[in-house]
């Protein structure tokens, strides 16, 4: 059987995408879970901080801490080689996290409560859409539509405003999340 | 130099095997329509290449019921992944030899 050089080519061609489209759904299927477990805690987030107001920048503070031990012990449970152990964006994640916690700590006190509500999540959607650019389109799609949602939220003030961001910004988290368990690849 | 592989050359047959020798960590199987999605092939011609392939010993197809569904679960073979290899490096030995 004779191959010619630009038929091998193309074959290589061939296997390089598909090896791209299965390792983006391999990496669908492990943040499927991270996701949904990140819209559980929001919608907690926001419970709390509607039954104890006074203690809601603790309490924002101790779910920000549990969604990323949480993630860092999912990856951890999942990756079995070194090169799904690379945590280098969980990490850039949770800098991200930590910088918003910062600064929504900083300012709580100085700024109008809808752009607190607003602040945090757009900064974590952010993150989820830039991290998209390497990552595959679904989460550059979620990030943005994420986004949206809380601009709307934002732009449309009370007395509807803390409904309207639990349910966004948790349903996008958890139909994101079924999404890309639904269509991502387990391994 | 390593061969060609008749089998595996064929274009639908590399990409079931490229799809699979990249989600084969720890011997895992994939869902036929999971596959069928990641290469871009119809459920006939999904199914014709799966049976040459497991024919040749390179692929375990593995019939199930999950749920009261029937589901069909395909994964590399130990085989299918030293021919796969071998017909990789084949493919990049052609590229990298000069013309002459």
């Amino acid at each position: 059987m004779a191959i010619d050089p630009a038929e091998a080519a193309s074959s290589l061609k061939d296997i390089a995408v598909v090896e791209q489209r299965a390792h983006e759904a391999i990496f669908y299927a492990g943040s499927s879970t991270i996701f949904i477990m990140w819209g559980l805690l929001v919608a907690c987030g926001y419970g709390l901080a509607e039954l104890y107001p006074s203690r809601a920048m603790t309490s924002w503070l101790a779910i920000t801490l549990l969604g990323c031990l949480g993630t860092f012990l999912i990856v951890g449970a999942r990756a079995d080689t070194r090169e799904a152990r690379d945590l280098r964006l969980i990490w850039a994640m949770a800098a991200m996290a930590a910088f918003g916690a910062v600064w929504s700590y900083l300012l709580y006190l100085h700024v109008p409560r809808a752009l607190m509500y607003a602040f945090q999540p757009s900064l974590f959607l952010l993150g989820i859409m830039m991290a998209g650019f390497w990552l595959g389109r679904f989460f550059v799609v979620l990030g943005c539509v994420g986004l949206a949602l809380v601009a709307i939220g934002f732009l449309q003030g009370e007395p509807w405003l803390r409904l309207w961001m639990v349910v966004s910004q948790s349903g996008t988290l958890i139909l994101g999340g079924i999404w890309l368990h639904r269509h991502g690849v387990a391994r | 130099m390593s061969e060609a592989n008749e089998i595996i050359h064929q274009s639908m047959r590399l990409r079931i095997m490229a799809a699979l020798n990249a989600v084969a960590a720890k011997n895992a199987a994939i869902e036929f329509t999971r596959l069928k999605a990641l290469i871009g092939a119809t459920d006939g011609n999904l199914g014709a290449h799966l049976d040459t392939l497991e024919k040749a010993g390179f692929v375990v197809v593995e019939k199930r019921f999950e749920a009261r569904k029937p589901q069909t679960r395909i994964r590399i073979s130990a085989a299918g992944r030293r021919a796969f290899a071998n017909h990789v490096a084949y493919l990049r030995d052609i590229l990298a030899t000069p013309l002459t």
